[in-house]
C-alpha cells in the first residue's frame, strides 16, 4: 500500500485494491452507511493492519471484499480488485472459484467455524478436494501436511480428532490451516487471534507471517490491538465510522501519528502517558467530506473538521 | 505474602492452600482446577492474578465469592474464615466482597433501567427509598456517569458505559474487596483505558482492595501492585509488579512476558518459547507441571512439585532453576 489515495500510479499489480467502496445497510429505521468511500491498496507479500473500534466497519469491509455482506446490507458503489480483477463484477459461480482458493478469510471463534460432526482431517480434505481437485487419498495427505505446517503436534493422529477435542488455540490453528490449504494469494484475518492466550496468539501470528513470506501472499489483518499491528504489519489504516482517517506505513504511524483519533487510540495502549480523553475533537459522521491528504510519502491523513 | 500477620496491617483477604477439584460424571477422575493456592491482599492493594485459559484463575475468584465450595484450604476475609460458612452468613459477607464481570452487557438485567440496576443491591439491604436515591446519585458521580443515563436501558449505552454501571453496582454496598474478572477484555482500547483509569481513581478514593484477574499483561502492569502468575492451578511466581516485569524468575512468566505485543514497532522481542501443549488438568504430571514444555527442564524437575521459595525482596518462585531464567531486557518497552 504505497498510499491509500486512489490516484497513485501502481507499478506492480496490487494484491488488493479497494476503491471508493460504499456499503450501506437498508434497515427499517433508515440507511446506515457502514462504509463511506474507503480506498486502500495492499501489495503482494505485505500485511496491512486495519484498526478501529467496534462499529467502525472493519468486518463490513472484509465482507464487502469477499462479497458476503449479509442483508439488508449491500455494496452500493466501488471496486475491490484482487490482483487486478474486480470481485464486485464477478458472477456468483465465478466467485465460488475465487473464495477459498484465491482469497480466504480467517474468522474468530473457531469452534463455530468447524463442523462438529466431521473430524478435522475430513474437513481439511474436503477443502483440498474442492479447491485443488485432489483425489481422496492425496487430499487426506495434504490435510495432514497442512496440520503439521500450522504446528499441530502429532498431525496424523490429530487429523482424526473432532473439533470439541481440541483446545481453543489448536482449533484456531485448524481454521488457519483451512484458510491456507487452498494456497490463497490473499487472506483476510478478522480479529482471529483476540480470543487466544498471549503465548498461543504469538505463535499463530508468527505462523501467519512466515506463510506470508514463504508464499508472497498478502494479508489484511483486522484487529483492535495496536500491539499486533506494531509487531507484524507493514502498513496500517485507521477506520472510523466507515471512513479511513489515516493510512501509513507502520513505523511512520507509530512514530508520528497525525490524526487526533489515532493519537487517542495509541494513548489507550500507553499507560505512561495521560489518556487525553479531553483532547479528541468530535469527528463528524460525514468525515468522508473532509480531504484525505498525503503528509509524507505513504502517509495520508484526513483533515479534522 | 507482604502484610505482617501480627494484625497491625491485617490483610483484607488471606487464601491458604486453596484446592478445588471438579468431579467428572461416571468416573473417579476429577478436573484439578486449583491445586493449592495461597496469597494475601492488603488493604488498598491490587493483586493481579494472571494466567492463560485453564490456569484456574476464575475458579479461585468463584471460590472467594462463595459461588463454588472449595475442596480444601482456607479463605479468611477480614479475619473471619468464610469457606464453608452457612448460606445466610455467607450472604452478609458477600456485601463486603463484590464481583465485576467480563461481559458488562450480559451481567446487567436488560429489562431494568440503569437507575434500578445500581439501586438493586441497596434495595436488597433494605435501604430506604430517599437514601437509595441519594446514594445512586453519589455512585453515578463516583463512576463519572451523567444523570442522563439513569432512565436508559443497558442496550442503549456503550460497552464502556455499561461497565461503569457494573462498577457502580458493585461498589454500592461499600465493599472492601472487589474481584474483577477480566473486566476490560470485552472493551475497545479507549474504553478499556478509561475503565482502568477509573478503577485506579476509585481505589485511591475509597481504599478498596482489588483482585484483578486477566490475561492482559499490558493492562495489569498499570493497575496492580503485585502480580501472581498461575499455571495449571498453582501460583508459579509472585512479586511486585515492577520487579516481575523487570526480571522473571520462573520460565512460565518469562514465556508469558516475551509474548506480550507492545504497541511499538521498534521493540524487538527476545522470544522465550515453550514447547507443545498445556497438560490436561485431569491427568497432571508428577513433578513440575511445566516440565513437559520447559526449555530449562532437568530430571529433578519431574520428581516432585517444586515449592514456592523466596527469590528476592517480596518475591517467590516455584522453579528450582529460577536463577537460570534468562532476562532479556525488552528494548523499547520503557517508553510504553
Amino acid at each position: 500500500m504505497s498510499a491509500s489515495v486512489p490516484e497513485v500510479a501502481a507499478a506492480t499489480t496490487a494484491a488488493l485494491e479497494v476503491r471508493e467502496l460504499h456499503t450501506y445497510f437498508f434497515t427499517a429505521a433508515g440507511v446506515i452507511k457502514a462504509l463511506n468511500g474507503v480506498s486502500l491498496r495492499l501489495d503482494p507479500g505485505r500485511m496491512l493492519g486495519l484498526v478501529g473500534e467496534s462499529g467502525a466497519g472493519k468486518t463490513t469491509l472484509a465482507h464487502s471484499i469477499m462479497r458476503v455482506v449479509p442483508p439488508p446490507g449491500r455494496v452500493v458503489k466501488g471496486e475491490t480488485k484482487l490482483y487486478g480483477r474486480d470481485l464486485q463484477q464477478l458472477r456468483e459461480s465465478e466467485l465460488r472459484q475465487v473464495r477459498g482458493k484465491e482469497i480466504a478469510m480467517i474468522v474468530p471463534n473457531p469452534r463455530a467455524e468447524l463442523n462438529p460432526l466431521l473430524t478435522i482431517g475430513e474437513q481439511l480434505a474436503n477443502v483440498a478436494r474442492a479447491h485443488l481437485r485432489l483425489e481422496k487419498r492425496a487430499a487426506r495427505e495434504r490435510a495432514v501436511e497442512i496440520l503439521s505446517h500450522v504446528k499441530i503436534p502429532d498431525p496424523k493422529r490429530r487429523a482424526n480428532a473432532y473439533p470439541h477435542e481440541l483446545s481453543g488455540g489448536m482449533a484456531q490453528r485448524v481454521v488457519i490451516a483451512m484458510a491456507m490449504i487452498g494456497e490463497p494469494k490473499m487472506t483476510i484475518s478478522d480479529d482471529a487471534t483476540s480470543g487466544l492466550d498471549v503465548t498461543v496468539q504469538a505463535q499463530v501470528l508468527d505462523l501467519t507471517l512466515s506463510l506470508l513470506h514463504e508464499r508472497g501472499s498478502a494479508s489484511l489483518m483486522i484487529t483492535r490491538d495496536l500491539g499486533i499491528v506494531a509487531n507484524y504489519c507493514d502498513h496500517v489504516a485507521v477506520l472510523y465510522r466507515g471512513c479511513l482517517l489515516e493510512a501509513a506505513d507502520v513505523r511512520s504511524f507509530f512514530a508520528d501519528p497525525q490524526h487526533p483519533y489515532s493519537v487517542e487510540l495509541l494513548s489507550a495502549f500507553s499507560y505512561g502517558r495521560p489518556s487525553g480523553a479531553a483532547v479528541i475533537p468530535t469527528i463528524p459522521y460525514d468525515a468522508e467530506e473532509l480531504e484525505l491528504r498525503e503528509v509524507a510519502p505513504g502517509h495520508s491523513v484526513r483533515d479534522v473538521g | 505474602m507482604s502484610a505482617d500477620p501480627s494484625g497491625a496491617s491485617a490483610p483484607v483477604i488471606r487464601v491458604e492452600g486453596l484446592v478445588k477439584h471438579f468431579p467428572i460424571a461416571h468416573s473417579r477422575a476429577f478436573v484439578a482446577a486449583v491445586n493449592g493456592v495461597s496469597f494475601e491482599i492488603a488493604r488498598g492493594e491490587t493483586l493481579g492474578l494472571v494466567g492463560e485459559s485453564g490456569s484456574g484463575k476464575t475458579t479461585v475468584a468463584r471460590c472467594i465469592m462463595n459461588l463454588e465450595s472449595s475442596t480444601a484450604g482456607k479463605i479468611v476475609f477480614e479475619g473471619r474464615e468464610i469457606s464453608g460458612v452457612p448460606a445466610k452468613e455467607a450472604r452478609l459477607l458477600r456485601r463486603q466482597v463484590q464481583l465485576v464481570f467480563q461481559e458488562p452487557f450480559d451481567s446487567l438485567n436488560p429489562r431494568m433501567p440503569v437507575r434500578s440496576i445500581v439501586a438493586e443491591p441497596l434495595q436488597v439491604r433494605k435501604v430506604e427509598k430517599q437514601e437509595r436515591r441519594r446514594r445512586v446519585g453519589e455512585l453515578l458521580d463516583l463512576v463519572h456517569l451523567p444523570a442522563s443515563v439513569l432512565d436508559l436501558y443497558p442496550h442503549e449505552i456503550s460497552g464502556g458505559l455499561q461497565q461503569r454501571v457494573g462498577i457502580a453496582r458493585a461498589i454500592a454496598t461499600n465493599p472492601s474487596l472487589l474481584v474483577l474478572d477480566e473486566p476490560t477484555s470485552a472493551l475497545d482500547p479507549r474504553a478499556r483505558r478509561q475503565i482502568i483509569d477509573l478503577l485506579v481513581e476509585l481505589q485511591a478514593e475509597l481504599g478498596m482492595s482489588y483482585l484483578f484477574i486477566t490475561h492482559d499483561l499490558n493492562t495489569l502492569r498499570h493497575i496492580s501492585h503485585r502480580i501472581a502468575v498461575m499455571y495449571l492451578g498453582l501460583i508459579v511466581e509472585e512479586g511486585p509488579t515492577a520487579a516481575i516485569f523487570e526480571e522473571q524468575r520462573h520460565p512460565y512468566t518469562r514465556a508469558l512476558l516475551s509474548s506480550v505485543l507492545y504497541p511499538n514497532p521498534e521493540t524487538r522481542r527476545a522470544r522465550f518459547e515453550l514447547r507443545g501443549e498445556i497438560p490436561s488438568p485431569i491427568d497432571l504430571p508428577l513433578g513440575c507441571y511445566l516440565a513437559s514444555r520447559c526449555p530449562l527442564v532437568m530430571d529433578e524437575c519431574r520428581a516432585a512439585i517444586p515449592p514456592l521459595v523466596t527469590v528476592g525482596d517480596g518475591r517467590t518462585s516455584a522453579c528450582i532453576r529460577h536463577e537460570l531464567v534468562p532476562t532479556a531486557a525488552e528494548a523499547g518497552t520503557a517508553s510504553v
